[in-house]
């Protein structure tokens, strides 16, 4: 029996010793440092039409993997892609299932008191769309700020409509598309998406879908980085400088959101 | 007459019922073209099985197959995981050592009034970085040989994504593990008390009685109960989606986006969760029946 006790409260010690030993020893280690040692980037995408999206063979194109791609050229490393639930995307950085998020991540107060946000590389404008056969009537942004009226918003999306529209109802959806198919079904009047969510849309269902002009907000898109992290801060704002200045940035923008030529990649009708 | 032994006739009542429910599919039916605006697009999905790859001039499984070769892996692993942990954990908690008793009833507590959910994220969050960084589950992965990675990719999918199917499993497996504890203990406990004391009276061992009266009489009646878990199990690996495992949710949810064709693709992802789980409880029932020890 006592040699039992002392087998076991050995075996504890041993398991409470290996747990505090394991703590992560890459906490001091910048991330640029890490990614050329291991010569591989890993990048967390989010899965959106057009920013990251799977074509006809299963394999994931899109502007943020434009974007990945170079990124991984300019810095002579592989790239692994991590397609990643949306609401887990932040959490997975903090937890270091990857080093980057290149993933339309919109610059919010709230996002940045988790991570680090670099300078932007992509503005996108945010709109409301409105159900025509349910709300025939509303023409303008002011017309959406008013108790009958009720969003669809997506969890975890910056572009909020109690935001811009307090006075309105609003019910949440896990994703874009059980979003998108609750206005489309007519159950609620509106939605608030970013560009070039409205094109989209509205080119698919033409009898359904009134884009309201102006543009509600300006968004600021860019990269998430583990926070303490200022070596790898500055070398992707450098990058980032580097390919808005030379046009490239606004060259894959314009390609992938103001172009359509891309759709025949993916399977649609 | 025996029971289940009348021969079956096809009468009044089960005429009515076949038409009830088959009006009430079509009315089902109607409804959703009617209500919801969409149009299905069935096409679109076949080319996600199978693609024609021109480089190897052959059919290369595309993203919903190979989802489903994740899920198949996730059980698979998972089951192991939550036998090796239903075993450790049901045999503490049958254990005379009071401190073994204790920590099996608090770990089956613990886990078994925790949803599945919070529990998958607990273990991907919070447990995961540590283990990968404490076994260097990167370095040793980038370091393979092509014959290991190959390996490695059939077992366990593809290596990139090897730090997230590990936590992945872990978490199905101790959170199933929990449940097949109780089972486990369970059995035992229900071989009823002459058993025991005959094979003491024999002057056996503990080890020896367990395993040579006891459990070959309590596994046959584990067998049910045991094959309910993996069966639990197989549709608990659609939770691993929400920390990017690549399994059938995932794709299905990629494909989804990206066709625009969500129904289609969850009716299609259902159909394919049903036909696994039930083959699997098929396969249990025939593993079942032909136990020798039911006596048929």
């Amino acid at each position: 029996m006592k040699r039992r006790t002392l087998l076991s409260v050995g075996a504890s010690g041993l398991l409470a010793a290996f747990f505090g030993l394991a703590a992560p020893a890459s906490a001091n280690e910048s991330v640029i440092a890490q990614i050329k040692a291991a010569k591989t980037i890993k990048v967390g995408v989010g899965t959106f039409v057009p920013w990251s999206f799977p074509n006809k063979d299963g394999k994931l194109i899109g502007f943020e993997v434009d974007v990945a791609n170079r990124l991984a050229d300019d810095l002579g490393v592989k790239l692994e892609l991590v397609p990643t639930a949306w609401d887990a995307i932040i959490p997975s950085l903090v937890a270091g299932k990857y080093d980057v998020i290149i993933g339309g991540l919109t610059i919010t107060e709230e996002r940045a008191k988790t991570v680090d946000f670099t300078i932007p590389y992509e503005h996108s404008l945010t709109y409301a769309v409105v159900n025509k056969k349910v709300a025939p009537d509303i023409t303008t942004a002011d017309q959406l700020n008013a108790p009958t009226v009720t969003f669809a918003n997506r969890r975890g999306a910056s572009a909020s409509s109690a935001k811009y529209f307090p006075k309105s109802q609003s019910l949440s959806f896990d994703d874009e598309n059980t979003q998108e198919q609750e206005f489309l079904n007519g159950n609620v009047t509106a939605l608030t998406v970013s560009t070039p969510t409205q094109a989209l849309l509205a080119e698919d269902h033409p009898d359904i879908v009134r884009i309201i002009e102006p543009p509600i907000a300006q968004t600021n898109e860019a990269f998430a980085l583990r926070k303490g992290d200022p070596d790898s801060l500055a070398a992707f704002n450098d990058w980032i400088k580097k390919h808005t200045d030379d046009g490239w940035l606004q060259q894959r923008f314009d390609y992938w959101f103001k172009g359509r030529s891309w759709k025949d990649q993916v399977a649609s009708k | 007459m025996m029971p289940g032994t009348r021969p079956v006739r096809f009468g009044r009542i089960d005429a009515v019922l076949i038409v009830m429910a088959g009006v009430g599919v079509a009315y089902v039916a109607l409804k959703i073209g009617s209500v919801l605006n969409y149009d299905w697009r069935w096409a679109a999905l076949p080319r996600f099985f199978l693609r024609w790859d021109d480089e190897t001039g052959s059919f290369v499984p595309n993203l919903l197959l190979l989802g489903l070769m994740a899920t198949v892996r996730l059980s698979i692993w998972g089951g192991l995981v939550a036998l090796a942990a239903g075993l450790a954990i049901g045999g503490m908690r049958l254990s005379p050592a009071l401190g073994l008793r204790l920590i099996g009833a608090t770990y089956v507590g613990v886990i078994r009034n925790i949803p599945p959910l919070v529990f998958v994220f607990i273990v991907y969050f919070f447990l995961s970085t540590q283990l990968v960084e404490a076994i260097g589950l990167e370095t040793t992965v980038r370091s393979l040989g092509p014959t290991a990675l190959g390996i490695v990719a059939v077992l366990f999918g593809a290596p990139s994504q090897l730090s997230s199917f590990l936590p992945g499993m872990l978490a199905l497996g101790l959170f199933s593990g929990a449940y097949v504890a109780e089972v486990l203990r369970g059995g035992v406990q229900s071989i009823e008390a002459g058993q025991w004391e005959a094979s003491r009276s024999l002057g056996l061992g503990r080890l020896t009685m367990l395993r040579r009266v006891i459990l070959p009489q309590a596994l046959p009646r584990m067998i049910g109960p045991l094959s309910n878990e993996f069966i639990l199990l197989v549709k608990f690996s659609s939770l691993a989606s929400l920390v990017s495992v690549p399994e059938l949710t995932f794709q299905a949810y990629q494909v989804g986006v990206s066709t625009r064709s969500m129904f289609e693709v969850w009716v299609v992802v259902a159909g394919l969760y049903f036909v696994l789980s039930a083959g699997l409880a098929h396969l249990f029932t025939r593993l079942e029946r032909r136990s020798p020890l039911l006596g048929r």
